[in-house]
């Protein structure tokens, strides 16, 4: 974008209704907002596919799953990518929500059935408190691995908008499959874990 | 306790909007919207050039220019300044101040041709004290003939009351 | 329940900011006094309902009202109150709300300050504010509501970030901020002069002050930034065009530019198409900055929580860039050249070499920048571009830059002879070869030498030009030389406030070179009392010793200093610490002593439980401190340039203007 008008004697005449443009000047005037406009164009569209990928990819996480760190509420340190190799069944929840309490006991008995099958559980608690969700671990008695989701990190790299949600990762590391809602029954969440199932 | 809500919104919102859509029932006439006619541009143009002869002799004093360069510059500017002038007598024409500045401006380069004023940026020119030997510009301080009333150099408008001061000192 | 009525405030304010644009379109177009009066109102009333919002949310966290979700994420109890107040600006939803609390606090002063002045373009200047504004409302009502409840009162909240909980974090943005905002005014101004089509030199002359408040706090903004960085992230360095970084410094960059050709506007009516581009171009790069830190399109250690934003802003920027084009094509005549440049050698041909060379680096830094997205979409691999990439392309322009700084004040405009131009360049140019040859006799580096001896250069141009100032001075007036400096400076505010900018661009100049050639760094494990040397200093290990406070746990080593014949220099003490709520995020206490010559950085790594041994990271950083005295000098320099000139009253003008048409009518 240069000053590519032509130029006149000293002093110009002042009003705006002056309208006189120079002829050879406005060729190259009108190549030059084609190039601008073009320009401009390929860049937005550029930001535009970006972000579509940048939501599609990470909005609800795909592809590879976000690796994340967390401590439990027994004060083991847990690693997602330590357990590469394994099926991970992530699980976001909270002591206040109630369709969690509907699934709790189900996901507990899963966890008894597959400890054996190189299957992990793991138990996000999202924006929780932490003496609710010692009782409500009592209360349902989960003994799969589950701490607190400090600042919502995990959360916000999976996306999730609500809990529950349930994400399945396979031993390669990829997000198989998730449930935006609460699990219904055993079968619903055997055929999620048979995706995740390591060879 | 909803409703309580809502209304306390509502009032607030209502006072907003109320101090909003006042001026359109109670419309001011102090606005003027006309101030950017023609004539505004011509006296910033004239200011400009005005500037720029300040800027010039500096630029000379400080050794950027050749004095040959410097005088070409110089006359050219104070011509732009007297053409900008003549502009803005033909678009003011009952304005006695602008012939009076025109003249001022002619008579100054008149004076000039061929001679680098040295007299612009005068001393500690506090620019409000009226008692000095010479007249000075209220404005930017240069100096001004007796019987100016328009400073040559900014074109301030030059007060009866300092020129009173001057004849009594 | 209040938190309800400040949400209900938010879609208030966008209401009204909506009729405000509307008034101030229809009103500016048809010349409606009343509307363009209601334009002025909705001006205020925006920013009184959207300060009350931000109130509102203040109490919130002051109070610990965790059952609001912005409060809970980014608050908890034993934060300390400075703390809880600057947690307003600590997440999305929030910074949002400050964004558009400091856009309202400038559309007031400039609504204030132009209630009966240019009353041609203030219409069309209070609408694109309050698109602005208003655009930042959608986001806050539609998008990112920051008072967002959760039904139920959780007993804590989850912390703020730890590496926010300093005190140049809590500055920092605010600056930032102030300055990235304050950069609408100008192109509203702009904006206001395309739609008015009163487009002589007035706007540019307003506008001139109005860029260069955001600038200095952007640029002070950016130095802050670079400051922290320093002294909590212990990795030794100030910058490290980080996406979030190049976004701060991409408006900074196109408004310097700009600062320099209105200038040539000014005094020789050429370049009214650039300029208005040029300040677009900054606002554009604004809301792209915005967009970028918002939306996680592109990877930062700085980046905001993902949202959906991203598509607001993208829609906003493009409906923007049309609307700015369309206008721009449809005056361009209006904003046709009054001159031409005469000679290469002039003063105007170096401010414009100048603004080819911050649009370069503008270009490339925003090439560097969104490179890895280009390239991921078109080949599908992500090629991250790092610092070394924008060192090697940035680092060549900068160093012209410095040249043309040397270069540019010593020429005239239009014109300068062979004969006048020995007389300027040959004490700079003869200090500058001078240095060169000792310089290049003790260290015999070649870039080094090449910039430093650039920055001498400066130096010597600015020397000279005060020096023959003052002579020409006091020629005419025979003041005392510290008087006549003083009033030098007091009378030609802008020229020696930007000399004095300048310099401090050298300082600053002057610490990256030092820093970038003569870093020395060692990673050592010391036991107790053991020494290491390094660049002619020796550290020893003397001790480790925790305290626990409100919300964390702090350690810190005690490292003694010797200089190079033994004598003491005092104890540095490197630390790090331990957030109780996110323990495995550990922040870093640099230990730190500065000195003219050096500073001398230390970061612990890791330590024994009871003292017995650590690691540290040490690095002895050459000239680093002239950063932040050149950030200093560069806001007093600025403060000289704004400040009003006594001989000349600003709104002269306008006054003999409204006399005249008076007279006229």
């Amino acid at each position: 974008m240069t000053d590519n008008l032509s130029l006149t004697g000293d002093i110009p005449t002042v009003g705006p209704d002056e309208n006189q443009t120079v002829a050879p000047a406005n060729r190259r005037v009108t190549i030059w907002r084609l190039i601008i406009i073009g320009l401009i164009i390929v860049f937005v569209g550029f930001l535009v596919v970006g972000l579509e990928r940048t939501n599609k990819s990470d909005w609800r996480a795909s592809g590879v799953a976000p690796d994340f760190t967390f401590t439990t509420f027994d004060g083991k340190t847990i690693h997602l990518a330590d357990l590469k190799g394994k099926g991970v069944v992530l699980n976001f929840w909270a002591s206040w929500c109630e369709p969690c309490r509907d699934e709790a006991k189900l996901l507990e008995q899963a966890w008894q059935r597959e400890k054996g099958n190189n299957i992990v559980f793991l138990g996000l608690d999202y924006l929780d408190q932490e003496h609710a969700a010692q009782a409500y671990l009592k209360e349902f008695g989960i003994t799969y691995a589950s701490g607190p989701d400090i600042q919502s990190a995990a959360a916000r790299q999976y996306g999730i908008t609500g809990v529950p949600e349930t994400f399945f990762i396979g031993p390669d590391g990829t997000v198989k499959g998730y449930l935006l809602k609460q699990l219904t029954s055993e079968a619903e969440l055997t055929g999620y874990i048979d995706a995740i199932r390591p060879q | 306790m909803l409703w309580l809500t809502i209304a306390i919104a509502l009032l607030l919102a209502i006072l907003a909007i109320a101090f909003v859509a006042w001026p359109l029932w109670h419309p001011s006439t102090a606005l003027r919207l006309d101030d950017d006619s023609p004539l505004t541009e011509l006296i910033q143009r004239k200011d400009s050039v005005l500037l720029s002869i300040k800027e010039l002799e500096f630029d000379y004093q400080t050794g950027k220019l050749s004095s040959e360069d410097y005088q070409r510059l110089d006359q050219r500017l104070r011509q732009q300044a007297i053409s900008l002038l003549r502009q803005l007598e033909k678009v003011a024409p009952d304005s006695i101040a602008l012939e009076a500045e025109l003249e001022a401006a002619i008579r100054q380069q008149r004076q000039t041709v061929g001679r680098p004023a040295r007299d612009e940026e005068p001393a500690s020119a506090k620019p409000t004290t009226p008692i000095r030997p010479h007249r000075f510009c209220p404005q930017c301080g240069a100096p001004t003939t007796a019987t100016a009333n328009f400073c040559a150099t900014c074109g301030a408008p030059l007060h009866k009351a300092d020129v009173a001061t001057n004849v009594a000192e | 329940m209040i938190f309800d009525v400040g949400y209900l405030i938010l879609v208030t304010a966008l209401l009204l900011a909506v009729f405000g644009v509307i008034a101030g379109f229809w009103g500016g177009r048809q010349r409606h006094p009343s509307l363009v009066d209601s334009s002025f109102h909705a001006v205020y009333a925006v920013a009184a309902l959207v300060l009350l919002a931000a109130s509102i949310l203040w109490y919130g966290l002051l109070t610990d009202k965790f059952q609001v979700n912005y409060v809970w994420n980014h608050s908890e109890k034993a934060l300390p109150t400075f703390y809880k107040f600057s947690a307003l600006w600590g997440g999305q939803a929030g910074s949002l709300l400050f964004w558009t609390l400091i856009l309202s606090v400038y559309s007031v002063i400039v609504a204030t300050m132009f209630r009966r002045k240019q009353l041609g373009q203030m219409p069309f200047v209070n609408a694109v504010l309050l698109i602005t504004s208003g655009f930042f409302l959608t986001l806050l009502v539609f998008a990112e509501n920051p008072f967002k409840q959760s039904g139920f009162l959780p007993p804590d909240g989850q912390g703020l970030n730890p590496l926010l909980q300093n005190y140049w974090m809590v500055i920092h943005p605010v600056m930032l901020y102030t300055g990235y905002v304050g950069l609408a005014v100008p192109f509203a101004f702009a904006m206001g002069a395309l739609f008015s089509k009163n487009l002589g030199n007035q706007w540019v002359r307003t506008v001139r002050r109005w860029t260069l408040i955001p600038w200095v706090f952007l640029g002070a903004g950016i130095l802050m930034g670079s400051q922290w960085a320093y002294m909590e992230l212990g990795w030794g360095g100030y910058w490290a065009w980080d996406p979030v970084e190049n976004a701060s410094f991409l408006p900074w960059l196109t408004a310097t530019a700009f600062l320099h050709s209105i200038i040539i506007q000014e005094r020789r009516g050429i370049l009214k198409v650039w300029n208005v581009a040029l300040i677009a171009c900054t606002y554009f790069l604004v809301i792209l900055g915005t967009f970028t830190t918002r939306s996680g399109i592109i990877e930062s250690v700085h980046s905001f929580a993902r949202s959906s934003v991203g598509i607001y802003f993208l829609v906003f920027l493009s409906i923007s860039i049309i609307t700015f084009l369309w206008l721009l094509f449809d005056r361009l005549p209006l904003l046709r050249s009054e001159n031409e440049i005469d000679s290469v050698s002039s003063r105007e041909s170096a401010f414009l070499v100048n603004n080819w060379l911050f649009t370069g680096l503008a270009f490339s830094t925003l090439w560097g920048t969104f490179f890895p997205m280009f390239s991921e979409i078109l080949t599908g691999r992500r090629i991250s571009v790092n610092a070394p990439w924008f060192n090697k392309v940035n680092g060549p322009l900068f160093l012209l830059l410095l040249l043309m700084m040397g270069v540019g004040p010593l020429l005239g405009w239009r014109r300068t002879s062979a004969e006048v131009m020995r007389k300027q360049f040959t004490w700079p140019v003869l200090g500058a070869v001078l240095f060169a040859g000792i310089f290049a006799y003790f260290s015999p580096r070649l870039y080094p030498t090449i910039g430093l001896s650039v920055c001498v250069l400066v130096i010597g141009t600015i020397i000279q030009e005060f020096v023959r100032g003052v002579i020409a001075r006091r020629a005419v007036t025979n003041e005392n030389p510290v008087a006549a400096l003083f009033s030098l400076t007091r009378r030609n505010g802008q020229r020696y406030g930007g000399y004095i900018v300048h310099l401090a661009i050298v300082m600053i100049g002057v610490a990256v070179i030092g820093n970038t050639f003569y870093q020395s760094t060692t990673n050592v494990n010391l036991r107790k009392d053991q020494s290491v040397s390094l660049a002619g200093y020796t550290l020893t290990f003397t001790g480790l010793e925790s305290e626990h406070t409100s919300n964390r746990t702090e350690f810190s080593a005690h490292v003694a200093v010797f200089g190079p014949k033994g004598q003491s220099l005092g104890t540095v003490s490197p630390g790090r610490n331990i957030y109780d709520k996110t323990p495995d995020q550990p922040t870093s206490e640099v230990g730190l002593r500065m000195s003219p010559g050096d500073d001398i950085y230390v970061v612990l790594n890791g330590w024994q439980d009871d003292g017995s041994s650590a690691t540290f990271t040490i690095f002895i950083n050459p000239l680093t401190v002239w950063m932040w005295i050149g950030g200093i000098v560069l806001v007093l320099g600025t403060l000289i340039c704004i400040w009003p000139n006594p001989a000349r009253k600003e709104e002269r003008m306008p006054a003999q203007a409204g006399a005249l048409a008076d007279t006229a009518a």
